[in-house]
């Protein structure tokens, strides 16, 4: 005969949830259920993925009625329980809506501050772009304004939109025309000129346009089209423009000419832009 | 009649003494069974709703299709009608489970079959006897009063027959200590109207003096009884209140919200558990932390395979094991083997695969690898691919590799890479040992049944989903080749490595859905992959079983310190584990919902645990460690990897924070480590920060 009665009476066999945890557990998914990236995941979400959640009035009264001493519980019960519980969401709410004119205030004198910081110089970075030609914004963080092309190097003008957290490099790949081999190194691949900017991207100020320069000569007389971009290191991932879907700007075609015969040239004509993609 | 002399209240822990007081001069003692004697895992209205979800199910195999809810009601409108028809024939309201089945059916449009109606009492019994356990202590309590030689008997308003409760006091060991039973289904009485115990009086040839009744419901163990002039202990416990009402709140917000039905089973479970261990343990207690998520994961796993119209299961190596383990054992309890995909065990690994999936040696077939272990050398590369460095050293050197240690920083413009590349030589060995290693894995594949389905799935932990890749781009040329569902505990989606006729489903997190909050997983991946590996060291090739040319077998690496590692701490975690899911397969007909349900309880139980470690889960994981056998090769462990010199004084003071932060996303579990180092709301600090960044990363 199979007998349960060495069945035992313990405490649970898990650690029961204790306040603190479950407070910033909510505390943090109510702030990312406002953010723009739970927006768009609802909107695009079937509604069996959408997880739920359950309402902080309910899950503080399983707390309470789990926590408080059990001669309590039994004295007041669920509904008891369930009064406590919704006093301390009024506390809490309470408490949200003494914290938040102080928390806008600290926003507001937060962004002063940077503005006045902004005002002052900053190496490689210009009050705005000499040149907008482009205008593709990449992953909905970095803008690129305009480039351009004097011969011997390409000048990109960038904007920061958004903080980027990662460390992130600027691609240019150059590409010949055809499938020709490049005549160097025997490589038929691109030539890559990737880099990090001279200035972190993380620590970009607002408002201003970042001057990248990429020096080409010691790159090979010829057509090349050019590709260009960011890509999140950490990651790996390119930065992708929204709107086409592509993960690199086509700047397109430049001409690169052999030195020997820009030297006879203006400096100006060593290189020419052909026409862009 | 007369006013009872006595009523006692007591709890359940001084019910002996209280009844060696007052048992003195009584002739009989009667016991309720339920709340009494017996307790319940869940509301007695939860096993109602499951039978219902039972109906419901059958009548849909007859082809009645109806909603389980709707089923539940016609039960609620039968009981009330059945009730009044006993009451109207002189007895009380109170009606047998016997009686209602077959009227349940026909209420619900079903068929007049005795064998359904029988199938529905059976199943309904079934239920009962999971969700009831004895009270803990009353059976000394019943022992010693045996001893005394005093006649116990039983008294209960239920529906089930007296023979059905002394099953269930059978099953709960009770049943050896009672020497008669009275319940109101069998005779149309209830305790509740007092004409039971009149009852118990006259068949008892009793007084009511000598008669001591326990119970717990004031309105039909307690006042009915005092006013027949019985003493009657009432039986109050704070702690038992306690218990009843969290379940009885749980079980109503399920009904509400699906988020709750994973923390009822949970419950459930944790309530009188008879594997599980009570144990501060740390190891344990993670293991029990784990183990419903990976039984969750494995109930996912059984749905999906339905779902995609799966023929074959292949668990692969070395976290599925552990899933191959809990699947055959979960199919079984659920009585769904018959439906359920055949499964088998798939010893694979990325090492073993790689080699067989190249179609070219060059930087764009490498790039798979090249992406997630950058700055290989190519001695490392050639293990990585399963070549034999011996035989490709002298073309290296050929190339212009001064050493074979020497890291490949930019693989695209290194010359020598280039040119050992572009080395007939090289690619003609390449090409050799390619389609060995691929006929080695095609024909240890066949053993394996992949090619005997039009559909397999692959269950794994998961994360990219590398090892799926591999078999699908080492096999797609054959005609025979299958469509390949990849199950996965977390998916990491990379849209580039999809191969056509290759799917891949995330359960606990896909990336795919852009929900931050599942993707909490990745912050503790090894954890997950840890205690759900197999013992057995990682599969390094497939070679000819001795004396049988056409078998393969799988070739295992040895690893002592891995072997350390499963016997010492992790043997804790798994044994948590494995208890944990002993107790899931006893009561698995009991717990409702889905594993797509459970899914929200589970993630927020693991966000606790990943999030918001105690001190002592984060100190515990300082001590695991994990052998690393693809890409790089060495044994990971989980301490700070950081500098602080560099923090502290790698730039200005005012950067102390910002270079903190970047040092910690580095690390494996950052979570575990602010937790260590003790400082108040630090963890909640850092949560915050990643909320803040993750809202405003959109996701493709």
């Amino acid at each position: 005969m199979s007998t349960r009665s060495e069945s035992r009476d313990h405490a649970p066999a898990t650690p029961r949830e204790r306040l603190a945890p479950l407070l910033w557990r909510r505390l943090s998914l109510w702030m990312y259920r406002r953010s723009e990236r739970f927006g768009r995941h609802r909107s695009r979400a079937a509604p069996n993925d959408l997880l739920p959640v359950p309402a902080l009035v309910d899950a503080l009264t399983v707390y309470f009625l789990d926590r408080l001493p059990a001669r309590t519980t039994a004295r007041i019960g669920i509904e008891g329980c369930r009064r406590r519980a919704r006093a301390l969401v009024s506390v809490l709410t309470f408490g949200h809506a003494l914290v938040r004119p102080a928390w806008l205030l600290a926003r507001g004198a937060i962004r002063l501050a940077r503005r006045r910081g902004e005002r002052a110089a900053v190496p490689y970075f210009l009050r705005r772009a000499p040149i907008e030609n482009v205008q593709v914004t990449l992953a909905d963080r970095v803008q690129l304004c305009g480039f351009e092309f004097d011969g011997a190097s390409i000048r990109t003008y960038w904007r920061r939109v958004t903080p980027v957290p990662h460390a992130v490099q600027i691609f240019v790949h150059l590409y010949p025309p055809g499938p020709q081999e490049m005549p160097f190194r025997g490589a038929p691949q691109r030539v890559c000129k990737d880099h990090f900017p001279r200035c972190p991207l993380a620590e970009w100020p607002r408002g201003r346009v970042y001057e990248d320069v990429v020096e080409l000569c010691d790159v090979p007389a010829g057509d090349y089209r050019v590709d260009i971009g960011m890509i999140d290191v950490v990651r790996l991932e390119r930065f992708e423009d929204r709107l086409t879907g592509r993960t690199a700007v086509d700047l397109g075609w430049i001409r690169l000419r052999a030195p020997e015969v820009a030297a006879s040239e203006p400096a100006q004509a060593k290189g020419v832009a052909i026409a862009r993609g | 009649m007369r006013a009872a002399s006595a009523t006692a209240t007591t709890d359940f822990a001084r019910l002996g003494a209280t009844l060696t007081r007052l048992a003195r001069g009584k002739r009989v003692i009667g016991f309720d069974v339920f709340d009494t004697l017996l307790r319940r895992r869940v509301p007695p209205e939860y096993v109602k709703d499951r039978a219902a979800r039972f109906v419901a199910d059958r009548l849909a195999r007859h082809g009645v299709e109806s909603d389980w809810s709707f089923v539940r009601h016609q039960r609620r409108e039968l009981e009330g009608e059945l009730c009044a028809e006993n009451a109207r024939a002189g007895g009380d309201e109170e009606f047998r489970l016997r009686e209602l089945a077959p009227r349940w059916v026909a209420a619900c449009g079903g068929p007049a079959c005795e064998e359904l109606a029988q199938s529905i009492v059976a199943h309904e019994l079934e239920l009962e006897r999971l969700a009831t356990y004895p009270t803990p202590g009353v059976a000394q309590v019943l022992a010693q009063l045996r001893q005394r030689g005093q006649r116990l008997i039983f008294v209960t308003d239920i529906y089930l027959s007296g023979d059905d409760v002394w099953r269930l006091l059978r099953e709960a060991g009770l049943a050896d200590s009672i020497d008669a039973g009275y319940c109101s289904s069998d005779f149309g009485r209830t305790k509740r109207s007092g004409r039971l115990f009149a009852h118990v009086l006259e068949q008892e040839r009793l007084a009511p003096h000598e008669l001591l009744f326990v119970g717990d419901n004031p309105h039909s163990d307690v006042d009915p009884a005092r006013r027949l002039g019985i003493d009657v202990i009432h039986v109050v416990d704070a702690h038992e209140i306690q218990r009843r009402a969290g379940l009885q709140l749980v079980s109503d917000l399920a009904r509400r919200n699906r988020f709750w039905s994973g923390t009822l089973a949970r419950r459930i479970l944790a309530d009188s558990p008879r594997h599980v261990r009570a144990s501060d343990c740390t190891e344990y207690q993670l293991g029990l932390r784990l183990a419903p998520a990976f039984i969750a994961f494995v109930r996912w796993v059984i749905d999906q395979a339905k779902a995609l119209g799966l023929n074959r299961l292949l668990f692969a190596s070395r976290e599925g094991l552990t899933f191959l383990r809990m699947y055959r054992r979960i199919v079984r309890a659920l009585d769904c083997a018959a439906d359920a995909p055949s499964a088998a065990y798939f010893a694979a690994s990325r090492r073993a695969t790689f080699l067989p999936s190249l179609d070219e040696l060059s930087v764009r077939g490498l790039h798979r690898l090249l992406r997630q272990y950058d700055r290989q050398p190519l001695a490392r590369l050639l293990k990585n691919l399963n070549l034999p460095a011996e035989e490709f050293a002298p073309l290296a050197q050929r190339a212009g590799f001064a050493s074979l240690d020497d890291p490949i920083v930019d693989p695209e413009s290194h010359a020598a890479f280039q040119a050992f590349l572009a080395d007939p030589q090289v690619q003609w060995r390449f090409a050799a040992h390619r389609d060995a290693a691929r006929a080695r894995m095609a024909r240890y594949l066949e053993q394996q049944g992949f090619f005997d389905h039009d559909a397999v799935g692959l269950v794994d932990i998961g994360w990219k989903g590398s090892i799926q890749d591999n078999v699908v781009w080492a096999m797609r040329h054959r005609a025979d080749c299958p469509a390949v569902h990849g199950l996965y505990f977390g998916l990491y989606h990379v849209a580039e490595d999809d191969v056509p006729r290759s799917y891949k489903h995330g359960y606990m997190a896909d990336t795919r859905r852009g929900d931050w909050l599942e993707e909490v997983v990745f912050k503790n991946g090894p954890v997950f992959e840890m205690f759900s590996s197999a013992p057995h060291g990682g599969v390094l090739d497939y070679q000819p079983r001795r004396g049988q040319t056409d078998r393969v077998r799988p070739v295992l690496a040895d690893d002592q310190a891995e072997r350390q590692n499963f016997r010492g701490l992790a043997g804790q975690v798994f044994a948590a584990i494995d208890d944990y899911l002993r107790e899931y397969l006893a009561l698995a007909p009991l717990l409702d919902g889905s594993a797509a349900d459970w899914r929200a309880d589970v993630l927020d139980q693991l966000r606790r645990y990943i999030l918001y470690p105690t001190l002592a889960e984060a100190r515990s994981f300082l001590r695991y460690s994990h052998l690393e056998s693809f890409g790089v090769f060495h044994q990971t462990t989980y301490e700070f990897k950081g500098s602080w010199r560099a923090i502290l004084f790698g730039g200005s003071p005012l950067g102390i924070p910002r270079r903190f932060v970047q040092s910690l996303e580095r690390q494996f579990w950052p979570q575990g480590i602010l937790r260590r180092t003790r400082l108040p709301l630090v963890n909640l600090a850092y949560d915050l920060l990643e909320t803040r960044r993750a809202g405003r990363r959109l996701p493709g």
